[in-house]
């Protein structure tokens, strides 16, 4: 469909207010809700992932993509609510205890959204049990832990032990990220996942729930 | 030397250059017209809104000994207390950009302009390094002119929250330098608000009192490893006070 083209292509330019109206007019048109999202939103931020991975589009770029994203879905998520469309999954984000930084945290959470994810942000300064109830609360089936201090990183454990201790290794799985982090320390602690940057963590969150 | 100082230096935003650079954005990309707007935009909010600001106060190595324990949660082993023990002076330091550009920052995030957000933060977190260090050149400078320096001697800031110093350290420097006199407060968790703010110990010594090792246990776990590129730099000549001051007014 020429439309959905048109979708994808606007939303790689970054140009929210075409997204919208685009979609608006798909709607109107009354293609299939899911087919507006995953051939038209979606194709065109894998476009802009694929283009991010590759050093060919950088952050401000990817995050004008991400709102004209956000413009696309805020029309389509009524009708994905009442069409009972399932979401890719749930993640439960947040600044662990002790660490205030949140623009790291904020580009991971858009772009999940992006990528068609729900996201519930606890915000910083989060305490380990606070992670766990949110997760459990809301049925999600990953953490997201972000970490800017080198001294609050070592708190990131006391999340991944206490999913541990309370039995939801099967089901909640902990991906950690972060400027001082790293792979081997992510695999320290017993985390899942570790991401280097917010496009790095839509990949890594895709894996860990089976869509990769 | 003690007092607050206003930071005229970086009351002005960075170079297009430099913007580009703290979101990762390479020399020689072609960047999107949407993407100039987003950095001239930046540009003009932080020149409208930042106010920045820093306190400094000279400590003795014994009362920074102090003030370093802080609530004895530092790393077992970390480098600072020998760094300090080899220094010619100290001095504790904080600065901020001010409460609007920190609240700028937060709503553009709320309001779903994380592009423009994402790219005044970038601003301002360099502007928040650069006030650490125009610091550290304020406290050289002086002791240069009080005949405490010489030409081998280097100034650098660390500050708590790395390389072992534990963030609870933020309760003793700030019972020492009183950082509320420029509206810096501590929360619970000691981080301080504004967000956009720095703190920390300037030590001025020379080249060799800078370098540590880099097998620390935290080492281990950290990515920058930005200790590296710091001592290296020690090793460069100075400028002269002239040509420095005109860097400063850049």
């Amino acid at each position: 469909m020429e439309i959905l083209k048109d979708i994808a292509q606007n939303l790689i330019a970054g140009n929210d207010e075409k997204v919208a109206d685009l979609v608006g007019q798909a709607i109107e048109a009354k293609l299939p809700t899911v087919d507006i999202l995953d051939d038209g939103l979606i194709a065109g931020m894998n476009v802009v992932g694929d283009r991010f991975r590759n050093h060919e589009m950088f952050l401000p770029e990817v995050l004008l993509c991400a709102r004209a994203m956000t413009a696309g879905v805020a029309l389509l998520k009524p009708l994905l609510i009442a069409e009972e469309v399932p979401s890719r999954g749930k993640v439960v984000l947040g600044t662990v205890e002790g660490d205030m930084h949140d623009i790291g945290k904020n580009l991971v959470g858009i772009m999940l959204e992006g990528a068609g994810f729900e996201v519930v942000d606890l915000g910083t300064d989060v305490p380990a049990e606070k992670f766990i109830d949110a997760a459990v609360a809301e049925n999600a089936s990953v953490i997201g832990l972000s970490a800017l201090l080198t001294t609050t990183m070592a708190l990131m454990k006391a999340v991944v032990d206490q999913v541990k201790e309370r039995g939801l290794s099967e089901q909640v799985k902990v991906i950690v990220g972060g400027a001082p982090l790293s792979e081997e320390f992510a695999r320290s602690i017993g985390a899942q996942g570790y991401a280097y940057d917010a496009a790095n963590a839509v990949e890594k969150v895709l894996a860990l729930v089976g869509e990769d | 030397m003690t007092g607050s100082l206003s930071l005229e230096a970086i009351r002005s935003a960075p170079p297009r250059d430099v913007v580009l650079r703290t979101q990762g954005i390479p020399e020689g990309h072609r960047i999107p017209e949407r993407v100039e707007v987003l950095v001239e935009t930046a540009r003009e909010l932080y020149q409208e809104l930042a106010r920045p600001t820093g306190v400094m106060a000279e400590i003795s190595v014994a009362e920074f000994r102090e003030v370093y324990e802080g609530g004895g949660r530092n790393a077992a082993s970390s480098p600072l207390p020998e760094i300090a023990g080899r220094a010619d002076r100290l001095a504790l330091f904080a600065a901020t950009l001010g409460e609007p550009i920190s609240r700028k920052i937060d709503e553009l995030f709320r309001g779903n302009d994380a592009p423009l957000g994402c790219m005044l933060d970038g601003i301002a977190s360099e502007r928040a390094d650069s006030a650490a260090n125009l610091l550290g050149r304020t406290f050289l400078e002086s002791l240069l002119q009080d005949g405490e320096a010489d030409s081998r001697t280097r100034v650098l800031p660390y500050s708590p929250g790395y390389c072992g110093w534990h963030i609870t350290g933020q309760k003793r420097l700030f019972a020492f330098l009183d950082p509320g006199r420029i509206d810096i407060e501590l929360n619970a968790s000691c981080l301080m608000s504004p967000i956009k703010s720095v703190s920390g110990v300037l030590v001025a010594g020379p080249p060799p009192a800078h370098a540590f090792r880099n097998d620390f246990d935290f080492c281990l776990d950290c990515a920058t490893w930005e200790c590296r590129e710091r001592i290296a730099a020690t090793t460069q000549p100075l400028t002269t006070k002239f040509e420095r001051s005109r860097e400063w007014k850049s």
